[in-house]
């Protein structure tokens, strides 16, 4: 089923929810691309991403993209395409009293960004309400003013987020100047969205290492500098996240979990899950899901 | 949540007193705007004492007062949980009630507030949890 809308002001909404479906040579306005179960495929020129739940991707103006969905459950994926219009009014109308509504500074140069890193985000916080909400709202066909304020609040959320995202953590990189750290930071990021792309899959250092383009000792090194963890540390996290989401909204059983994150050995899993969780899988699938 | 039906008395008698005059057009606009519950009349025929019940289960006193009063007693504090803070705005807003202030991120999750036509002050909450 896919549903699509048109708002007043030429922002777009569209959702989809299918086991199957397959779009080439795609181009498009700024876009958030959220899924809410499932997950869906791009191919970014030599690049391939995977959104699953608890991540989003941003795609800039006139990036092209094939995009497609094979999932053996029901993928429910979420787009918001920004038009330049409302980029412009949303530039133009930050005043400072709207920065209150952030926890962080926002400068009036980031503000003012038209492109952004195209990554892989957490939806986490308060961007996965904002999301959740207005896919609710766009379902039940609200007035597109009502949808206009959450897809205001998403943008500006996801400001937040570059910031926070970005434009801090690209700072903690003890490169020599701006374009090399800046060079840097999206090999990382690259090394980032391959884990996130596959972490169910049996993904060693050296594979990561050659999708970023960077050696292993200096991924690993460099990697730790960015996200205070090393890459194979990170790779645990996905996946104890992912298998906490199934755990929450799916009946598979403990052992598919395990193989469906990536995990060969149950008690190894579940060692993790609890030193991570304070919880055994079973005791939070019963008690905390 | 608790329900109207659940209520203990001790919990209305300790319930948020709202303080308010033409108490009847009160009432009305409590239910109609805000989707307050009337959770018990008192016996007297006044509507002073009639005790209502928002949607997050907390429990409001009616009490009548003069116009006055109804201007001193303005800085109570009244939070109501709700789960969906942006489109109970932009719905008040809609309907044209006094915002004080537009839907803001605080670390509980997203607020605004409103005033209702006595002049008493409503904080709308949007709880969140940043732990998930």
């Amino acid at each position: 089923m896919k549903t699509f809308k048109v708002l007043y002001n030429q922002n777009k909404l569209y959702s989809e929810i299918t086991t199957e479906a397959s779009y080439t040579d795609q181009r498009s306005e700024l876009s958030l691309r959220a899924v809410f179960n499932g997950s869906e495929t791009y191919k970014i020129g030599k690049r391939t991403v995977v959104v699953f739940p608890g991540n989003f991707l941003i795609l800039n103006e006139g990036t092209s993209y094939d995009r497609d969905i094979y999932s053996n459950s029901i993928a429910n994926t979420f787009a918001i395409f920004f038009s330049e219009k409302f980029l412009r009014d949303f530039q133009y109308g930050f005043s400072s009293s709207d920065q209150n509504l952030l926890e962080e500074p926002i400068d009036c140069e980031i503000i003012q960004r038209s492109t952004f890193l195209e990554t892989i985000y957490p939806c986490k916080g308060d961007i996965k309400y904002n999301l959740a909400h207005l896919l609710d709202h766009f379902h039940e066909n609200s007035d597109d003013l009502l949808l206009d304020d959450y897809i205001y609040h998403a943008l500006l959320l996801f400001y937040r987020l570059y910031y926070k995202e970005v434009l801090n953590k690209s700072k903690r990189l003890d490169a020599l100047n701006a374009s090399t750290r800046d060079e840097l930071f999206k090999r990382l990021s690259l090394a980032k969205d391959f884990m996130l792309s596959n972490y169910n899959q049996d993904i060693s250092l050296e594979d990561i290492s050659a999708h970023s383009c960077l050696s292993p000792t200096h991924l690993f090194r460099t990697f730790k500098q960015i996200y205070s963890c090393s890459p194979h540390q990170y790779l645990i996290q996905i996946r104890l996240d992912n298998a906490r989401h199934m755990l929450k909204s799916t009946d598979y059983t403990l052992n598919e979990i395990v193989n469906l994150v990536g995990f060969t050995c149950p008690s190894t899993f579940i060692k993790l899950f609890k030193n991570r969780f304070h919880f055994t899988p079973g005791t939070y699938r019963t008690y905390v899901a | 949540m608790a329900l109207p039906g659940d209520v203990i008395d001790r919990e209305v008698i300790n319930g948020i007193p709202l303080y308010l005059n033409e108490a009847k057009m009160a009432l009305n606009f409590l239910v109609e705007k805000f989707g307050f519950v009337v959770h018990r009349y008192p016996v007297s025929k006044s509507l002073d004492g009639v005790s209502v019940c928002d949607s997050s289960g907390n429990f409001y006193k009616i009490f009548s007062v003069t116009r006055e009063n109804v201007n001193n007693k303005k800085d109570v504090q009244r939070i109501i949980n709700t789960t969906d803070c942006l489109r109970d705005f932009y719905n008040m807003a809609t309907d044209g009630l006094s915002i004080l202030n537009k839907p803001h991120y605080i670390p509980e999750g997203l607020v605004f507030e409103a005033l209702d036509p006595w002049g008493n002050r409503y904080t709308f909450l949007e709880k969140r949890d940043y732990t998930d």
